[in-house]
């Protein structure tokens, strides 16, 4: 079986509408970005508690409001029907996400469990520790440092990657490459943003894999534009691009068909916990492989003629 | 020809029996019922095989991962000798400085700090420190190392005995430890027991009169505080718009925070919609602290609603005076109890000690710690207590105490909350004594192993929590695993149907490859969890690219003209670059992820680093092997690709 037969598509010729594609994506999420004052943050970064509670029944998230309106900590009532009360997968799971309390005590998460539970007494398991799907408590420190890290995280990567390139390849290859997986980084933040999910730990974890992902699939293209160039003197360096993006481009497409499809399996039946890593992926693997040939291989020709003038 | 192709297939032949040794343990683990495991587990056996089988991360197993800070200006603050007011404001404007930015280095801003207050250091620590603030900090930090060592050592021995089968418990930087307990699940005990202090204080309380008399200062020390002003104004408007008639009648009235304390103390409770208290309204008006309070007996009753105010209350600069120059305190005790008032109605109240300001005898003393029944006939006949013993200093001590103050109570003060304040009837010279005022068993056996283990030198914070319940993570795991295997599948049949032959011989690599990176798990100790289960998803997806690069370069080599053997060999050699340096920059960014992760990220880079190290194994070296096998044994006329 083939899907892809030999082609000749001038990729270069349409990268104009390339950049319009792409510009006008990133300025959709760098729009709503500006608007919401920066990506949604999760507890991981910014402090907070998230609780997760399961109860034995389908569970209306405006009963639950109702009840966070006069939560005793410490003797003290508080209301909190204003925090974020959302279902958590199944329609008898409820999560509520708290921002950091002032002078909150140390098993704060745990006071909201208790009155939760406390609060629909027909409607929970018998033994507490059922009801609890999971429970998170980050500190102010512990959120400022995670933050510090992921920044860092991506900046060495990206770094390490520009080292690693220019070696094996050339510079032009490099930067080329590190262009399209930022417009991979930034066109999945800014998807976030417009979705209005939020960026957490696994995410940033995804963040790099896309990186991880996007590379791969440049850097088969311009391998081939390696090789190329000795075979192809005589042609003009577009040209020699174009010929080498189609050389790959049925192997650029069998391999996004076999990830898309295990990423989609894993957003369908992955689960609450894994469900928006997934989707960032999804995201990933589509952009990743659209600039791969959008957007690194024209860049990498401007660059070309940039030198050669 | 055949001797070229035999190292190979020694090679895998080698790494397939590998494979399989390193995977059994967790098979064969995995198919022991509950009984066979409790057996294993008596013999003492089930360690070795829970040592060799691919652990499950705290998110697929479920359990408990606290990361703990030891309070570093607690600790300093205890260290110091001859403390006085501005050491002590010195020491909490630190602390709120490093609680805001996580970057400062608490040594550092210590210095400065005392530095630009003029405070003479020398003054608040013994001469053993050293003269000069550059000794006195460097012997400070020895003494924070030493402490956050034996904090580490107290909580493994408490987990230790706590019975966590695996707990991980370690140091990371130097204030902080990192708890995981994998299968706990009662989260709310976890936290008690690692973050308990368990400083056991014996302390006397002072007499009634004594305790009248201090109520009566603090009542005038915050009579006049302006603070107090808008409290009493509200309170005459309030009586002459409802209660106009004659005689006034003892009435409890709700009246709100900011009532009390002006508008600053409600703006701190900014989240508080119900901040009422209930007063004694006509005491109010004459004693503003009393009226907070209720009498139980022979003690002080604090509601349960007041609790907050009456702290506020007690931490005023004027009341701390008070009670510094009285050399006494002010403690609650550890449990509200509930009481029924004058019309009938439920009210929760703690019970409040005015106690001497220093004890008598610390938990340091304690020997052994038992929790059981009370006997009949004792006063705790049938409820849980823990039995002490005392060492023979201990028990010198305390026999002196006791017999000098019969008649006098005595609290039993655990963390600063006082469990029990009985009278002392005799003379205790055998050091045995008994703590009672627990909820139950379970709370009196994890005071019994906290005290066993000793106190910690200084309070530990919990500056990060993560807990997984069993069902969350049972979740986890079926819906991983029916993602991995359709996935697997669909990869699978996809490859069949698209390289028939081929496409079977690149299968066969794939699920090899999860095999391998199975084995690495369990070999590696590493550790699965969900984002882990993830990447091997990902790794089926992303390893199955190095054969199709490389059946696509045969195609490619094929329609050039080549014979099938050519073609494959061409096919190989292009491709192996190219995937090469593909997957190096993948490599690149599993490895900085496991860097700068914790637990679950950790999980995803690892899987992820070694399924795509193992898929260049598997894609290159082993489907090669089987290509050259068929087109040399059968002399291949054309390639099924």
């Amino acid at each position: 079986m083939r899907l892809i037969k030999e082609t000749d598509i001038k990729f270069l010729s349409q990268s104009r509408f390339g950049y319009f594609l792409s510009g006008a994506i990133i300025l959709a999420g760098l729009i709503s970005l500006v608007l919401q004052g920066g990506p949604r943050l999760s507890i991981d970064f910014k402090g907070g508690s998230l609780v997760a509670v399961q109860f034995t029944e389908v569970m209306d998230v405006n009963n639950v409001r109702q009840v966070m309106d006069a939560v005793s900590i410490e003797g003290q009532i508080h209301n909190y029907s204003r925090a974020e009360i959302k279902q958590f997968g199944s329609a008898k799971d409820i999560s509520v996400r708290l921002p950091i309390q002032e002078d909150q005590p140390d098993n704060f998460p745990q006071l909201i469990v208790n009155h939760l539970y406390e609060s629909f007494p027909d409607a929970v398991p018998a033994d507490q520790n059922d009801f609890i799907l999971s429970i998170e408590k980050v500190g102010p420190k512990i959120g400022a440092e995670l933050s510090g890290k992921a920044v860092m995280a991506i900046m060495s990567a990206l770094l390490l990657i520009l080292i690693y390139i220019s070696i094996r390849f050339e510079f032009k290859f490099a930067i080329g490459a590190i262009a399209a997986l930022s417009h991979d980084v930034i066109i999945t933040l800014g998807i976030f943003s417009i979705m209005d999910y939020e960026i957490s730990l696994p995410i940033i974890a995804a963040f790099l894999t896309i990186v991880g992902y996007s590379l791969n699939d440049t850097i088969v293209i311009l391998d081939r534009v390696r090789e190329n160039v000795k075979s192809m003197k005589r042609s003009s360096y577009s040209d020699m691009v174009d010929r080498s993006i189609n050389d790959s481009l049925s192997r650029t497409i069998i391999t996004s068909i076999t990830t898309f499809m295990v990423v989609l399996i894993l957003f369908v039946f992955g689960g609450e916990v894994i469900h928006y890593f997934s989707f960032a992926m999804l995201i990933g693997v589509v952009v990743g492989t659209y600039s791969s040939m959008y957007v690194a291989c024209p860049i990498v020709v401007q660059l070309h003629k940039g030198v050669k003038s | 020809m055949k001797s070229k192709l035999t190292p190979r297939y020694i090679i895998i032949a080698l790494v397939l029996v590998w494979a399989f040794y390193a995977i059994w343990p967790t098979i064969q683990y995995h198919n022991l019922s509950a009984d066979e495991i409790e057996t294993m587990r008596e013999e003492g056996s089930l360690q070795n095989l829970e040592s060799k089988i691919i652990k499950q991360g705290l998110d697929l197993k479920g359990g408990i991962y606290i990361v703990l800070e030891v309070d570093l200006p607690t600790l300093v603050s205890n260290l110091a000798i001859n403390k006085d007011k501005r050491f002590e404001q010195a020491l909490a404007k630190i602390s709120t400085q490093i609680k805001a930015d996580s970057k400062l280095d608490f040594f550092q801003v210590f210095q400065d700090e005392i530095n630009s207050e003029g405070l003479r250091i020398h003054r608040y620590f013994d001469v053993d420190y050293g003269g000069n603030m550059d000794e006195i900090v460097a012997s400070l930090k020895d003494q924070a190392d030493d402490a956050i060592n034996r904090v580490l050592e107290i909580l493994q021995n408490r987990v230790d005995q706590f019975g966590v089968s695996e707990p991980t418990i370690q140091k990371q930087g130097n204030s902080r430890i990192i708890v995981e307990l994998a299968g706990i699940h009662d989260s709310e005990r976890a936290r008690d027991l690692l973050q308990s202090t368990a400083l056991l204080e014996f302390i006397l309380v002072k007499s009634p009169d004594l305790t009248n008399d201090m109520l009566l200062r603090i009542d005038k020390v915050i009579k006049g505080s302006e603070e107090l002003v808008g409290l009493t104004k509200t309170a005459e408007e309030e009586e002459k718009t409802t209660d106009g008639s004659s005689a006034p009648v003892s009435e409890d009235k709700t009246i709100s925070v900011s009532e009390l304390f002006g508008e600053q103390a409600a703006q701190a409770a900014a989240d508080t919609s119900d901040t009422s208290v209930v007063v004694d309204q006509n005491l109010l008006e004459d004693r503003p602290f009393s009226s907070l309070l209720r009498a139980l007996g022979n003690d002080i009753g604090a509601p349960e609603k007041n609790v907050y105010i009456i702290k506020k209350i007690l931490a005023m600069d004027d009341v701390q005076d008070k009670l510094d120059a009285a050399n006494g305190q002010f403690l609650m005790s550890d449990a509200p109890e509930s009481f029924t008032n004058i019309d009938g109605g439920q009210e929760k109240m703690y019970r409040m000690f005015y106690l001497e300001g220093e004890s008598e005898l610390t938990g340091g003393v304690v020997e052994k710690a038992s929790a059981t029944i009370g006997g009949t006939g004792s006063s705790a006949s049938g409820q849980s207590i823990v039995l002490l013993d005392m060492n023979s200093e201990g028990s010198r001590t305390w026999s002196r105490v006791t017999g000098g103050n019969i008649g006098r109570r005595v609290a039993l003060v655990l963390d600063k909350k006082v469990h029990m304040a009985p009278v002392i009837r005799s003379k205790i010279s055998d050091g045995g004594t008994m703590i009672e005022g627990f909820a139950n068993m379970d709370e009196a056996k994890d005071i019994a192993i906290v005290l066993r283990a000793g106190a910690l030198p200084a309070p530990v914070n919990i500056i990060e929590e993560r807990v997984v319940g069993p069902s969350l993570g049972a979740d986890s795991v079926a819906k991983g695993t029916l993602s991995v295997v359709i996935g697997l599948v669909l990869v699978l049949i996809f490859m069949i149907l698209y390289y028939k032959l081929s496409g079977v011989i690149a299968d066969f690599a794939l699920i090899w490859n999860i095999i391998l990176v199975l084995a690495i798990l369990a070999m590696l100790d590493a550790t699965l969890t969900l984002p882990g289960i993830a990447a091997l998803i990902l790794t089926v997806g992303m390893s199955i690219d190095a054969n199709v690069i490389i059946f696509e370069r045969i195609r490619e080599e094929q329609r050039k003209g080549k014979t099938p053997r050519a073609a494959i060999d061409a096919g190989y050699d292009r491709a192996l670059t190219t995937i090469i340096d593909a997957n190096v920059t993948t490599l690149v960014a599993a490895l900085v992820l496991y860097q700068f992760g914790t637990g679950p990220i950790r999980g995803f880079a690892t899987v992820l680093f070694w399924g795509i190290v193992i898929s260049m194994f598997t894609a290159i070296f082993v489907t090669r092997t089987i290509f050259n096998t068929l087109t040399e044994r059968r002399g291949l006329q054309r390639l099924s690709i």
